[in-house]
């Protein structure tokens, strides 16, 4: 693990971002970037970014409280639909999650297998109601436009990678066995 | 009886099933679900409780429907930090960290002698205690309370993955410990205990704290005395998703004199103003589900 001391910009540093989108995004924020100093331990893992989590948290919660409030509440007043659908969603994304880690590896690490098989589901679901004639393709449509937006992101990532990885040298850091 | 023991709130199935969700919810829904499940400890209602007389100390005029929701981010802090926990434990995801009294903490980790780390219920111990280990090759030894459920305590004892410069202790023994605590400081190792709690059967001293008159542990400040170590006030706030601060507070001696009660209650003073001035801005995070004073203090 590599670890960056002393250096308050390099939280930005795209190796600590997942999705291709974010990465791009990082990069381009970094370059625009002055060295911050200050004192402080930063670790380069691709899953340490707060904005990203949370804003890939949000997104998926309310696309899937979508769905449940345009077709199990769907009589129901819109915004009391889009209350209930909180919890519905919320249950909908763990549901996966719970069967896939309690039925192949019970004692393993299986956060890589089930964020494919959560991120697959909800690419399905999208494209199901994507079909939709009630307002809920809606919410469809901007899920598969930001799926979209990283597929395009990556192979700019990719291309990027030489640049990505010099600005990551010129920042430094140490590397540290834990 | 005891398969159904597991299931009360310092049962062990609790720390089954955060391990098992760790490793198996994706880091991008880790925020939802969490936040979901915290509402779970709004049910638990002598922590709610308590969470609720502390904060009217904590922040005086404060009305009882705010601290209702102020329990919750308590709650969501608390759930986010022993989540990190076990994720360090698991997965060694370590969080990113900022320092606030770095002078001090190179203080204690450089000078030769034995030290005092006083701290309080905040962020994450065991976090803490790496970080230490990763900047300094001092021996600590890390005094904690045990677990209430000797299942529970078993559990946490198979978890613990901890550097070979850390040793953990439990205030079980209190003379016994007390003796060998002595002993470990006069080796020169540093000692770390938490000073905002006191549990049954340990000596304590009296405090003020937040204007309330309350009872903290005696311990950390008689063996400064006995062995001639300073105390560190340190704390590890947490400032977000993985992201935590130490603050290392001015170290304080609490030296022999003729009047062993004035010594104390001068330490004693150090130490609830450090404890006061990180706990009123960051009382979501101070870990305390008892009330601290009154007549439901224990």
């Amino acid at each position: 693990m590599k670890i960056v001391r002393g250096r308050a910009d390099a939280r930005w540093l795209p190796s600590r971002f997942n999705f291709a989108i974010f990465r791009l995004l990082a990069y381009a924020r970094m370059r625009g970037t002055k060295p911050e100093p200050r004192d402080v331990s930063l670790i380069v893992d691709p899953n340490q970014n707060n904005l990203e989590s949370h804003l890939l948290g949000v997104w998926t919660t309310l696309t899937v409280t979508c769905y449940a409030a345009g077709t199990l509440f769907a009589d129901w007043p819109l915004p009391l639909a889009l209350l209930a659908g909180v919890p519905v969603a919320i249950t909908c994304l763990e549901i996966p999650i719970v069967m896939v880690g309690l039925s192949l590896r019970r004692s393993e690490n299986n956060i890589g297998l089930n964020s494919v098989v959560l991120m697959s589901l909800l690419i399905a679901a999208a494209l199901y109601f994507a079909r939709a004639h009630s307002w809920v393709r809606f919410a469809a449509w901007q899920f598969l436009a930001g799926v979209a937006l990283n597929a395009l992101a990556a192979p700019v990532v990719f291309l990027l990678r030489g640049h990505i990885t010099e600005m990551e040298n010129a920042v430094g850091g140490i590397s540290s066995e834990l | 009886m005891s398969f159904l023991r597991r299931f009360r709130p310092h049962g062990v199935f609790w720390r089954q099933f955060l391990r098992w969700a760790v490793l198996n919810v994706p880091y991008w829904v880790e925020g939802v679900i969490l936040g979901f499940w915290t509402l779970l400890f709004m049910f638990w209602g002598p922590g709610r409780r308590g969470i609720i007389a502390n904060l009217r100390h904590i922040l005086p005029g404060s009305s009882y429907l705010a601290n209702l929701f102020r329990v919750y981010r308590v709650m969501w802090n608390f759930a986010w930090t022993i989540d990190d926990n076990v994720r360090f434990k698991e997965l060694r995801v370590v969080p990113d960290w900022e320092f606030t009294g770095r002078e001090h903490f190179e203080r204690l980790v450089k000078e030769p002698g034995g030290a005092i780390i006083l701290t309080a219920h905040m962020g994450s111990y065991d976090l803490g205690a790496h970080l230490f280990a990763q900047m300094s090759k001092r021996q600590i030894v890390m005094v904690r309370a045990p677990e209430i459920d000797p299942q529970t305590q078993r559990f946490e004892e198979q978890q613990r993955g901890q550097p070979e410069t850390l040793k953990v202790d439990f205030s079980t023994r209190a003379s016994e410990l007390a003796i060998e605590l002595l002993h470990a400081l006069q080796r020169g190792e540093i000692i770390a205990i938490q000073g905002d709690r006191v549990t049954p059967g340990i000596s304590t001293l009296p405090a003020t704290l937040f204007g309330r008159q309350t009872i903290l542990p005696a311990g950390p400040f008689a063996l400064s005395m006995a062995a001639r170590v300073p105390v560190y006030p340190l704390f590890i706030v947490r400032l977000g998703r993985r992201r935590y601060r130490l603050v290392v507070g001015e170290p304080f001696d609490v030296r022999r004199t003729r009047d062993r009660a004035e010594a104390f209650e001068t330490a004693m003073a150090q130490w609830t103003r450090e404890l006061e001035a990180i706990v009123q801005p960051a009382w979501f995070q101070w870990y305390t589900f008892a009330p601290f004073a009154g007549e439901q203090a224990a």
